[in-house]
């Protein structure tokens, strides 16, 4: 297991990792390059992490607050079609944190409820309609996200616009990039997921060839972004890449392919149920190369779901967790859902949970107001959640959770994935 | 010889001496004039409450996108609040633009397009027409087009034929389609891409061009002209008087004169913040619709004016930066309705603010202000 520090000094070491990239990725040196990176290339002009700004906005004042008996939680989760499962999960999660972090009578007799819109299908115009639902007809007071990148953003801008604090499932990491203060992650970046894993592939385990198998949709190219870069950063060779059609992915050419040339890992960044399927497909054609899932992959659909480090059940050896408390409330969360749904929570169910929670919290500090909702989200800090331990950063970031987790046997296992070993 | 030369050269250094002086006191003379003069249009006196997301010029009218539909002024009075029981496509009024040719108006809000004129509304959205998605944030036309700026790519819409045409990714060099404003120049169109940069469509060859942030990096800005400072852009101006671009971001404030790239940022000029919701420029003039207030920046005296409400006094703050970082505060009795900016248009010599408690109307004058020692 990896401790609360070890999660910091990782975090640390990585963004020193990052800043490398950054100087890797000099213009062509041409002789004003040269004479430019000779003098101020080693320091930015500028960075958001030195000179972001914070929302100094209105809203925060009592004219602003929302009214009626009941304050809505916006959920955005597919409900239909091949991410159904991870949809599911997600509202499956939700529903018992509103249920715990409800117990306590709300003030002034207010109730909470769910909003929850179906984001499933390609078409944007339906995810446009059903964002706008949620923020003006039922006036959520925040909107929780799910890990699909493009809805993200779609939901942020809005946010941003009218003034809606966004908790998101995404890893897309430029949803954070961007200096708005409406936005906050629970989980770990594209980026975190791909330094851990490429410091484990090429550092630790001192591979060469690795196949990136990735969805051709914008979370997709953002992991490929991600992991070229996280490769890069290691003067490593860049992982060879195979894109799929996610409305119709061609498993054959793609085994057809790692048969031809076999990688020493593969690593898919993809939606869950395409990465359930290849899998399956590995498994059956005999190839048992090691595959890495990013967080979005290894959601429920996947059939691999897990909460890291959560207690699989209370004579599971390979089980970790934190303290007492923590482990307790997990172990409850874990066994609850199991009964629920037959399966594991994946981390993605988990940080839905720990969403619901932190927006029953900021309204009981803040009261029905966005604005003073988001003031709280910002204010978040050593939040013991179900699915870690969560701080947000000045950007909205979670820094503090970076697992790698192994799944061998039925068995899941901490990998060190720790730059400092 | 020599001796002519000497005087000769005197005679040029005097010149040169004589013209700086003068340009110092017309640049002086120039800068002194400030909005002084400000009437709000808030909840207090029957404006619709909160956020002003845009502000549209036409003539003795003005027309205010809010958050609970469309407000048409005229001659400085509240005349109609258009909302979606009138037929209005959305409640939200991200953008207006006015066809000058036949007085319609175009209406982008968040649940569609609407075109006014005759007193109907006529509504496109996503099911109804070509609109390529009901979060439409910026709408500009050009001659027989009307360009909307949509989450999902840009739209043209042609007036003549009725017809729609898309571009985003799969047409056009979109990294992104979220496009959150469009300004229309002579020869081509310009549109502010959230995660794309900036994009210019010309209109004579029927060509887009990208411009984007060089160095890569979402969270640096490795050089300080580097190019557009930013990918996510949030609006963008053109300016037909200096042929210049200027472009706003969440980070700072870049302009292209197709040439050269300047940045912006808050911490090398006067700007009040780098998170800029809008820019509008014309002349010598830009204006920066921050959140912390409207930065005005003229271009050929260097000179950075910021205004904004004194939270302590509710007075006016006008903070002057000059070139080499020579600040000077002064206060104005009347100031803007929030510190907040959205968006911003021009009425001669007058301008209109969207904020985000209200609508502000500023008048330039060359009346006294007071000096603050700071």
């Amino acid at each position: 297991m990896m401790s609360n520090r070890t999660h910091s000094r990782a975090a640390t070491l990585l963004a020193s990792t990052a800043t490398l990239a950054v100087l890797l990725l000099q213009p062509t040196a041409t002789p004003w390059a040269l004479a430019q990176s000779k003098t101020d290339a080693a320091v930015p002009y500028d960075s958001i992490a030195t000179d972001g700004e914070s929302y100094a906005g209105p809203a925060r004042e009592s004219a602003w607050d929302e009214a009626g008996p009941i304050l809505y939680i916006g959920l955005l989760a597919p409900l239909s079609g091949p991410e159904k499962a991870d949809g599911d999960a997600l509202v499956v999660a939700a529903r018992m944190a509103l249920h715990d972090a409800t117990q306590r009578p709300m003030p002034n007799g207010r109730r909470m409820e769910l909003a929850i819109g179906d984001e499933s299908g390609p078409s944007w115009g339906h995810v446009s309609d059903v964002i706008l639902h949620l923020v003006f007809k039922q006036q959520v007071v925040a909107l929780i996200t799910s890990t699909n990148g493009t809805d993200t953003h779609i939901s942020e801008q809005v946010g941003n616009r009218i003034g809606v604090p966004i908790l998101t499932l995404s890893t897309d990491a430029s949803t954070t990039q961007i200096d708005i203060p409406w936005i906050f992650r629970l989980g770990p970046s594209d980026d975190l997921q791909t330094q851990i894993m490429a410091h484990n592939l090429y550092r630790e385990r001192g591979l060469k060839s690795v196949l990136l198998i990735s969805d051709a949709d914008h979370d997709g190219r953002v992991g490929v972004t991600a992991m070229q870069h996280a490769a890069r950063a290691l003067g490593a060779p860049a992982p060879n890449e195979i894109v799929l059609n996610p409305l119709r992915p061609d498993f054959v050419s793609v085994l057809a392919r790692i048969h031809a040339n076999p990688p020493q890992a593969i690593v898919l960044w993809t939606r869950a149920d395409i990465a359930a399927t290849l899998v399956s497909s590995l498994h059956d054609d005999g190839i048992h190369t090691p595959v890495y899932l990013s967080q979005q992959a290894a959601q429920a659909g996947s059939g691999l779901a897990f909460l890291p480090f959560a207690r699989q059940s209370a004579d599971d050896p390979e089980s970790v967790a934190a303290d007492g408390n923590d482990a307790a409330v997990r172990a409850s969360f874990v066994s609850r859902y199991r009964q629920q749904t037959g399966s594991s929570p994946s981390a993605a169910a988990a940080e839905a949970y720990d969403a619901v929670c932190l927006t029953v919290r900021a309204v009981r500090a803040a009261g029905p107001n966005r604005a003073r909702v988001r003031d709280q989200f910002a204010k978040v800090r050593d939040f013991h959640g179900i699915s870690g331990v969560i701080t947000f950063d000045r950007q909205g970031n979670n820094p503090t959770q970076v697992h790698l987790v192994a799944l061998s046997q039925q068995k899941f296992s901490a990998m060190t994935g720790d730059p400092s070993k | 010889m020599e001796r002519t030369k000497a005087i000769s050269r005197v005679r040029d250094l005097l010149c040169i001496v004589g013209l700086l002086i003068l340009a110092t006191g017309w640049a002086t003379a120039q800068a002194s004039s400030y909005y002084t003069k400000w009437i709000n249009y808030t909840s207090a006196n029957g404006f619709p409450p909160g956020e002003v997301y845009c502000v549209t010029v036409d003539g003795n009218r003005v027309w205010a996108g809010t958050g609970h539909g469309l407000v048409l002024l005229e001659d400085g009075r509240i005349k109609k609040i258009f909302t979606t029981k009138d037929g209005l496509s959305g409640m939200a009024v991200m953008s207006v633009a006015v066809d000058k040719q036949t007085g319609a108006v175009w209406i982008g809000t968040f649940g569609g397009l609407s075109r006014y004129s005759g007193g109907q509304f006529t509504n496109y959205t996503n099911l109804s027409s070509g609109l390529a998605n009901d979060l439409v944030y910026g709408v500009a036309v050009q001659g027989q087009y009307v360009w909307v700026a949509t989450t999902a790519g840009v739209n043209r819409f042609d007036t003549y034929t009725g017809s729609w045409q898309i571009f985003n990714e799969s047409n056009a060099p979109f990294e992104e389609p979220w496009t959150y404003s469009i300004s229309v120049g002579a020869e081509k169109v310009y549109f502010a891409v959230w995660g794309g940069g900036v994009l210019s469509y010309d209109l004579a060859n029927h060509y887009w061009k990208p411009y984007t942030d060089p160095d890569g990096e979402m969270e640096l800005v490795l050089y300080r002209n580097q190019g557009l400072i930013h990918n996510i852009v949030s609006s963008v101006s053109w300016n037909p008087d200096t042929k210049t671009f200027w472009a706003s971001t969440y980070f700072g404030l870049s302009s292209y004169d197709g040439r050269n790239w300047h940045n912006y940022l808050k911490k090398d000029s006067g700007l009040i913040s780098n998170f800029i919701n809008a820019v509008k420029s014309r002349g010598d003039e830009v204006f920066a619709c921050t959140q912390k207030g409207l930065s005005e920046f003229n271009t050929r005296t260097n000179t950075w004016v910021t205004y904004r409400p004194d939270p302590k006094t509710g007075r006016g703050e006008i903070l002057i930066t000059r070139p080499g970082g020579n600040k000077r505060h002064m206060e104005s009795s009347t100031t803007l309705a929030h510190n907040y900016i959205l968006n911003l248009d021009f009425q001669g010599d007058d301008i209109w603010v969207a904020t985000a408690n209200g609508l502000s109307h500023g008048i330039r004058k060359h009346s006294k202000v007071v000096a603050i020692p700071r």
